[in-house]
């Protein structure tokens, strides 16, 4: 089955904002949630600014994210929240690219977990969400992108 | 169960409950397990319907069960005689859609749609036994479902035939066909009456009286006794007769659907307090079924002329596949007899120890498809034999290993201009090959495998050679290339002009 | 009160985005508060005070009936039952008999048996059952018309008819798909476990609830609340403006059971306000719960409202996710993206 990447509707807006207000660079950050039966549920996206982004680069600091990443976790009492991948935008429509997919794939290997990517390009009707899944043995699968509570795809 | 699968199938059974929930059902029951689990609701496009909507043990790997209650006693097509509807087909591959409570809901929809459009452009399952009260039960603690095979639906057509009862296994088969209609026996006297039997369980008749009547279209899944009664005609009171005097009576028919073809088959039988009772069992057919699983290919090889010389394992497997394949003017050439010891690699059966191979190989593929019978032969004898072979036939595969016969079609093939296929494994199954010998097109021819040494130690007695110790699987790969390339050639289709060598087991340096 | 028009509203609205229902979580919560051991201890209880009685002949002369009343009789008890009322109906007392006289003679009639375990108060007659943890209410009760009259605290009589609001209960239960009698018992722990042991208690948040469940929308109509969830966010919906009504005596509160008369709530105003705010919060709290796309975040807002049971269990479990995300970065370094 295809499986899904799940965003609560709070964190696609905040997706959408952010992408939006970084124009015209790039942007990305950090997913964080849990896994449910169907794929990863993100419950919260973290942006990790990188100043020196181009319209067509983006780096994601890993000290910075560090630190966001452990603020989220200490802030949450589920036990819950925890690291589920990457996200970054794309000024133009186009999805993930082989450099995309190469650094997830990197991240996966390293970490010995599977990555979640969520790429936001840009469309004719605003943002779409494209999500990948990288796994440690080097593969790769779409997943489904599915905001919650709307009925709609991203 | 561990708590992680706990937690998965309870997070799956909450969201579905969820998505139901805004679809407007209620959840009238719940608890631990998938199948404690119960929704009502109405479903429809025009007028609403109530719907219920329960889980199965195995949920979420299977879908949830909808019965619509006001279509419960009207049995339609994908529809379990039980009510529940068929709304996902379990063999194609694909996800869970039944996850999304949304889609659940929209399926059901769909399938009302197609109800009412009376199942238009729908795929011809020919499954009806499905819906008919399917003959199956419990003997000595194993699930026991007869079923009747028959050659071909012309073997039995048009009239009375004897069969089997059901075997240990519940398997039927035809005895005697296109018989004159039997005599009704002298019913049993009551003073001999050894009390009532349950169906199935009859005093052992050699045989049972059975009709092969054609139904023609059907467009309802169920069929009633009084219909088989209205088909059968004339025969009817005779079938009566039989029944009252205690004689159960196969009808075995035959009906189509969208052009489509099935069968079907009924035990009945007469009850003194049930009256008639029936029981429903499938019929299968094996001529055609065995055709139509032949590969896209079937048609292409009819009247093709191959010659496998060696049956020993690749030219065993390679024969067979043929032969599964539609093949139907195949010789295989070989002196050798078959020894337990070959038979980890060897196609053929055990029950033909002894025999030559090539019997073996013959008698083995007879069990299965006894219409065109392998043709056997004595390994190939000289140049103009090796000639005669090469001009005579479509194609000819060496599989012997041996470089006598290799050098012998090789020559053979610089006279006749013909090109052989040689099929082998290299290094004991670190790499298989099949060579165009010559290749066709003048082409190179691959490259000589790279293999490395690989001492051989066992020996046996009465053998020369050393026994290779070349994993089966490495010859059945080998033997499907080989079949493959044979079959690709003998349908006039491209292949790569020398053939192909592929890395099987491979040995580091 | 909310009109039922709004009310239709505002479900229709919710119906489509409403997610967590976690209707089995919701079950296992009622479960974790039912009475359970309570309700054998009742029956014992009720049994051994009715044979003590039965031995009395004015007692039988007056036709004594004993019944067992209260949050029991009406199934909307929860763990732990501390008291129970049994409601002793004398048809044939006599008219002059004076109220008080009658109490020294219940009270003075268990004492042989129960010794110091026995205190009259006003209207009842206390008996203790410490190896139950339970105490019982015995009420004398003698006819008038078709209701009954006990005795009130100047002396005098008063009418009464506990049985009444039972059967009141089991309508509203019927007409609410069997949903009243539950939801009412989850409010009635909400109250444990918002306000403890801070009076007005468990019957004074039961009587709201019954009016509540007046003006929501029942079985017979397409915006009845469909999920136990939804049922008791709507009654903690249509309950807050009862008790803040009646907070600030904007409305009475009424005895279901007798007409036009008020029901005794015994408690201060700042704890009226204090239920009153607290059960505005609730509601607000529950509504979000149920919107909510996370099904964690809700189960932690109901888990919250419901608190623990008597055993100290958390009476709402939190479902688990299948599994948390990871807790750190998978490598050191910074990647880069195109």
């Amino acid at each position: 089955m295809t499986r899904t990447l799940t965003l609560t509707a709070a964190v696609w807006r905040t997706l959408r904002d952010a992408a939006t207000r970084a124009l015209p660079r790039e942007i990305g950050g950090l997913l964080l949630g849990y896994f449910t039966e169907l794929g990863p549920h993100v419950v919260e996206a973290r942006v990790v600014p990188d100043p020196r982004a181009t319209r067509i680069r983006y780096q994601r600091d890993a000290a910075l994210a560090e630190r966001i990443l452990d603020s989220s976790i200490r802030a949450d009492s589920t036990g819950l929240v925890g690291y589920l991948g990457e996200w970054h935008t794309h000024p133009l429509p186009i999805g993930p690219s082989t450099t995309d997919i190469n650094a997830s794939g990197r991240l996966a290997k390293v970490g010995g977990h599977d990555i979640a990517l969520l790429v936001l390009a840009t469309g004719s009707r605003g943002w779409i969400g494209h999500a990948l899944n990288l796994d440690p043995a080097g593969n790769m699968e779409t997943l489904r992108v599915h905001v919650e509570g709307t009925g709609n795809d991203g | 169960m561990n708590p992680t699968t706990e937690a998965y199938i309870e997070a799956a059974i909450r969201r579905l409950d969820e998505a139901l929930n805004r679809a407007n059902f209620r959840t009238v029951q719940c608890g631990d397990s998938p199948d404690a689990w119960e929704w009502t609701g109405t479903v429809g496009n025009r007028d609403r319907e109530p719907a219920i909507i329960s889980l199965g043990p195995n949920f979420p790997f299977e879908a949830p069960r909808v019965v619509l209650p006001q279509r419960a006693n009207q049995i339609d097509w994908h529809q379990m005689p039980n009510g529940v509807l068929c709304l996902w087909n379990s063999h194609s591959l694909g996800g869970q859609p039944w996850l999304d409570g949304d889609r659940l809901v929209a399926r059901i929809e769909e399938w009302i749609s197609h109800a009412e459009d009376g199942w238009v452009d729908d795929m011809p399952q020919l499954d009806l036994e499905a819906y008919n009260n399917l003959w199956i039960e419990l003997r000595d603690e194993r699930l026991f479902a007869p079923v009747l095979v028959i050659d071909k639906w012309e073997e039995i057509e048009g009239g009375w035939f004897r069969a089997t009862p059901p075997d240990e296994n519940g398997l039927l088969t035809v005895v005697k066909a296109h018989l004159p209609a039997p005599a009704i026996p002298a019913p049993i006297r009551s003073k001999k009456k050894k009390g009532a039997r349950a169906i199935g369980q009859h005093r052992l008749n050699k045989y049972v009286n059975a009709i092969a009547i054609d139904l023609g279209r059907i467009t309802r899944p169920f069929i009633f006794t009084e219909r088989l009664a209205e088909e059968a005609g004339a025969n009817g009171p005779l079938i009566a007769g039989l029944l009252e005097a205690g004689r159960p009576v196969l009808f075995v028919a035959r009906y189509t659907r969208d052009e489509s073809a099935g069968f079907i088959g009924f035990w009945l039988e007469f009850g003194k307090e049930s009256g008639i009772l029936r029981r429903c069992f499938p019929v299968a057919e094996r001529r055609n079924a065995q055709q139509r699983r032949a590969g896209w290919h079937a048609a292409a090889l009819t009247d093709r002329k191959v010659s496998v010389i060696g049956a020993g394992s690749i030219g065993s497997y390679l024969a067979d596949l043929l032969h599964r394949s539609g093949l139907k003017e195949l010789t295989v050439h070989d002196d050798d007899t078959l020894l337990p010891g070959n038979l980890t690699r060897h196609a053929a059966s055990p029950a033909f120890i002894g025999s030559f191979k090539t019997s073996a190989v013959r008698e083995t593929a007879n069990q299965r498809t006894p219409e065109y019978p392998i043709k056997t032969s004595s390994s190939v004898q000289g140049l103009s034999e090796a000639v005669e072979l090469l001009r005579d036939q479509d194609l000819v595969v060496d599989c012997t290993g041996d470089r006598l016969t290799w050098q012998l079609l090789l020559a053979a093939a610089e006279v006749t201009g013909r090109s052989f296929l040689h099929v082998a494994v290299v290094g004991h199954g670190q790499a298989g090959r099949v060579d165009i010998c010559p290749p066709m097109d003048d082409a190179d021819p691959i490259p000589e495998s790279i293999v490395q040494p690989f001492a051989a130690t066992e020996w046996e007695a009465g053998c020369g050679d050393p026994v290779s110790p070349t994993p089966p699987t490495a010859v059945i790969e080998t033997a499907a290339m080989g079949a493959r390339f044979a079959i690709r050639m003998l349908a006039g289709e491209a292949v790569p002009p020398a053939g192909e060598s592929r890395e099987l087991f491979p040995v580091s340096p | 009160m909310m009109e039922s028009t709004e009310l239709v509203r505002v479900f229709t609205v919710e119906r489509k985005n409403g997610m967590s229902i976690l209707t089995k979580q919701f079950q296992d919560a009622l479960s974790k508060i039912e009475p359970e051991k309570d309700a054998d201890h009742a029956a014992d209880a009720h049994a051994e005070v009715r044979d003590v009685l039965h031995d009395d002949a004015d007692l039988m002369e007056w036709g004594l009936h004993s019944v067992l009343i209260g949050s029991y009789r009406r199934e909307v008890s929860i763990r732990r039952v501390k008291d129970v009322d049994v409601f002793c109906e004398l048809p044939n007392l006599p008219a002059d008999h004076d109220p008080q006289d009658l109490l020294d003679k219940f009270a003075s009639l268990l004492a042989v048996e129960y010794g110091d375990r026995v205190a009259k108060n006003d209207r009842s007659v206390k008996v203790d059952f410490p190896d139950f943890d339970m105490h019982v209410d015995v009420v004398p009760a003698r006819c008038a018309d078709d209701d009954w009259e006990i005795p009130d605290r100047d002396g005098g009589w008063e009418k009464t008819h506990p049985v009444r609001f039972s059967e009141l209960s089991t309508a509203r239960n019927q007409a609410h798909n069997k949903k009243y009698v539950p939801v009412v018992k989850l409010l009635r722990q909400t109250r444990r476990a918002l306000r403890g042991d801070v009076k007005p208690g468990g019957f004074f948040v039961e009587v709201a609830a019954y009016h509540a469940f007046e003006g929501i929308p029942n079985a017979d109509s397409d915006a009845c609340p469909s999920s136990t969830a939804e049922y008791y966010t709507v009654a903690l919906e249509t309950m807050a403006p009862i008790l803040r009504d009646h907070a600030d005596n904007f409305a009475r509160l009424m005895n279901p059971a007798i007409p036009d008369q008020d029901l005794h709530v015994r408690a201060t105003q700042q704890e009226l306000d204090a239920i009153a705010d607290a059960w505005e919060q609730a509601a607000v709290d529950a509504r979000v719960a149920l919107k909510s796309t996370n099904d964690q975040d809700a189960a932690q807002t109901f888990k919250r409202l419901l608190g623990q049971n008597s055993d100290g269990d958390d009476v709402f479990e939190v479902p688990v996710a299948v599994s948390a995300g990871h807790r750190s970065l998978p490598s050191g370094e910074s990647p880069t993206f195109g």
